[in-house]
């Protein structure tokens, strides 16, 4: 839903041109590249580098993410991003299979602060979207096929876009999610949220048999009974499939209910206590 | 773990108030311009 619906314009693809009505005054949650021909949305990192190069704050940008993420953390990432998607598809090949360190996750933050940021306001280049992958995938490439002037444009920057792309895709079909771990600026963004957004995760340590299963599902290769607000965790709800974790909301103090008088003949079941939201 | 609806309640309120002034400043027409001059 999240790949079709911002991208539902087909129009833009037989006409080779852009949707320029009201929807692209809107940020849409996910990294969707506002250059491919049927986006109906903007692209948020796109916007925020916009006023940065042009010298100024972002609040609009900001604020909408903001909105966002303090509502679901990294839920968009994990339901809707197309990139994502895209990405988990790939990790389904039969291919050699590792895991990547947890301190991989700050390159995120750098990108942000730097490809996004700063570097935009200093040299006025929206550097981010010059190498983005999903931007190649779904923005220059449709572009370089439908019109022959931008096909006459194509310099060396190009094909460096292409390699990123290639590298990507490579990568993820033996690390799970590489690019949202360790590259992804809107991720890095709405990860700042995960520990106090509405939605949370909820674990019951008295129910997890600590199997490990949730992490062998979860698309990140993350453990959401050891901490349920990782940055990492995108919200996808894989690990609700255990019911040890749940969906709940930040005001839910008890999400498996208030420990009760345990019944007689269940033996360990009515061990049950209350639920702990770390 | 107690502060969490706090941090929600605050959270809330500064994205509300940074979206409302980039409302104010008519920055969406601005991104609008943005991306159809791409």
């Amino acid at each position: 839903m999240g790949s079709v619906l911002p991208n539902s314009y087909v129009q833009g693809f037989l006409t080779a041109s852009l949707y320029q009505g009201s929807l692209k005054s809107a940020c849409s949650p996910l990294l969707n590249c506002y250059a491919c021909p049927s986006a109906l949305f903007s692209c948020p990192i796109g916007t925020l580098q916009h006023f940065m190069v042009t010298g100024n704050v972002p609040y609009y940008g900001i604020g909408t993410l903001s909105v966002i993420g303090a509502s679901v953390g990294r839920m968009t990432c994990g339901t809707l991003c197309p990139f994502g998607f895209l990405q988990d598809l790939l990790y389904k090949f039969r291919a050699w299979k590792v895991s990547i360190p947890a301190w991989t996750r700050y390159f995120r933050y750098a990108v942000l602060a730097l490809l996004v940021f700063l570097i935009p306001y200093v040299t006025h280049e929206n550097w981010f979207s010059k190498l983005c992958p999903m931007g190649t995938l779904i923005g220059g490439l449709p572009w370089v096929t439908l019109n022959l002037n931008v096909r006459s444009m194509i310099r060396a920057l190009f094909w460096v876009k292409i390699a990123m792309l290639l590298f990507f895709i490579t990568a993820s079909t033996t690390v799970k999610r590489p690019f949202c771990r360790a590259i992804c600026p809107l991720g890095a963004i709405f990860s700042l949220f995960n520990k106090s957004s509405f939605l949370q995760l909820a674990w019951n340590p008295d129910t997890c048999t600590r199997c490990g299963k949730c992490q062998k599902i979860c698309p990140v290769d993350i453990r959401p009974d050891r901490n349920t607000t990782n940055p990492d965790c995108l919200r996808c709800l894989d690990c609700t499939r255990c019911p040890s974790i749940k969906l709940t909301t930040v005001f839910h103090r008890q999400p498996f209910g208030v420990s009760g008088t345990p019944p007689v003949e269940a033996s360990g079941a009515g061990e049950l206590s209350g639920a702990t939201s770390r | 773990m107690k502060g969490r609806p706090i941090a929600f309640i605050v959270t809330v309120a500064a994205a509300a108030v940074f979206l409302a002034y980039g409302i104010f400043r008519e920055e969406i027409g601005e991104v609008m311009f943005n991306a159809a001059m791409l």
